[in-house]
């Protein structure tokens, strides 16, 4: 299954159980019928199979990935900023 | 023959009841009538509310007969100065009205389990009519959408159909536009969307709210909703459900520098 995050300059690709690191290309080079099986980012919903909100996939990895309850996870584009808050209860 | 009248924002009952009586058409200008790109409008700045441009796009190119335009309290004072635009490039009478109506009526469809396309569709409808809305069951809320009816109703789409529905369109639907405290009422236990139109100075108390209120996110969108304005619109919805059973909980933004205008976000 080749998983996306298709952004605005740059798309970050992993198939999984085949690639250990995800690959990141400029998404100009992609060519315009290139599809993943599941994406994210600005452009998910025209080149996912199926896609996932980019903030929702931001909030909800970032809580895998982040040990401390309170943080604030930071995602600097090229063209917006994205940040999800964890608030420890 | 037939009167076609236009109203802008909510006229008094009493007026309303006027237009029934003569069996005047009622054409609600605040709504998109025309399938014009909204650059025909050049009466007003473009930086300017994207409901009140829509009212004079509507105005300048449909047979109306004459327009009523609430400039009282319960509309706005952007609305004041588009009626003196209106009444000088219209050869009609352009006749403003200042509703204090202050009797409720009820907002059984501000309630429902309607979806909530539906829900505006029917309160924007029940405007041009001095009956109160039929009843529907109440349904308990997981979602708020507090604000106006806005210019693009496929940001409505993301709702679920058990969001209750405040600020001015609860006040439209009860008959009382001008009722300040009815408008800032909300449910500090159901995640809230609090929204209004860019250049609206309802954004002000919208931000105030949304600020005030536990699990409360602040929108504005000009003439549609961009990409960005939906995606964290369906990522506070979703998130905020998650939540009731997480421990952590998340917060999610997009800050593209926009004031609200919201195009794709990469």
């Amino acid at each position: 299954m080749l998983l996306a995050d298709f952004g605005t300059s740059y798309t970050k690709l992993f198939t999984m159980a085949e690639e250990s690191e995800p690959r990141i290309v400029p998404t100009r080079e992609l060519g315009s019928t290139f599809m993943a099986d599941l994406a994210t980012g600005h452009n998910a919903k025209r080149r996912g199979r199926e896609s996932v909100n980019e903030l929702i996939a931001l909030a909800k990895g970032g809580q895998g990935l982040i040990a401390e309850p309170d943080a604030v996870l930071l995602d600097c584009g090229s063209r917006d900023i994205k940040f999800i808050r964890y608030a420890g209860v | 023959m037939e009167k076609i009248i236009g109203i802008v924002g909510i006229p008094p009952l009493e007026i309303i009841r006027q237009i029934n009586e003569e069996q005047g058409k009622i054409i609600d200008l605040d709504e998109p009538q025309l399938p014009l790109p909204m650059n025909r409008e050049t009466h007003l700045p473009q930086v300017y509310c994207a409901i009140l441009r829509t009212v004079m796009l509507n105005a300048m190119n449909m047979r109306l007969d004459r327009v009523y335009i609430d400039v009282g309290p319960g509309k706005c004072d952007c609305a004041l100065h588009v009626a003196t635009v209106l009444q000088n490039f219209l050869t009609i009478p352009v006749i403003t009205t200042r509703n204090q109506d202050s009797e409720g009526v009820g907002y059984p469809i501000c309630r429902s389990n309607l979806p909530l396309i539906e829900k505006l569709q029917a309160i924007t409808q029940g405007v041009q009519s001095c009956e109160p809305s039929p009843q529907y069951p109440p349904t308990v809320p997981t979602a708020g959408f507090w604000g106006v009816p806005p210019r693009d109703f496929a940001l409505l789409s993301l709702f679920p159909n058990s969001t209750h529905v405040y600020g001015w369109t609860r006040c439209m639907e009860n008959k009382t536009p001008a009722d300040i405290e009815l408008e800032s009422s909300c449910n500090p236990a159901v995640p809230t969307v609090f929204f209004a139109q860019s250049f609206c100075a309802k954004t002000a108390l919208a931000k105030h709210l949304a600020e005030l209120h536990p699990k409360g996110l602040y929108v504005d969108c000009d003439v549609n909703a961009g990409s960005s304005a939906r995606a964290k619109i369906e990522a506070f919805l979703e998130l905020s459900r998650d939540t009731l059973t997480a421990s952590t909980a998340p917060v999610a933004s997009t800050d593209n520098g926009s004031s609200g205008d919201d195009h794709a976000a990469g």
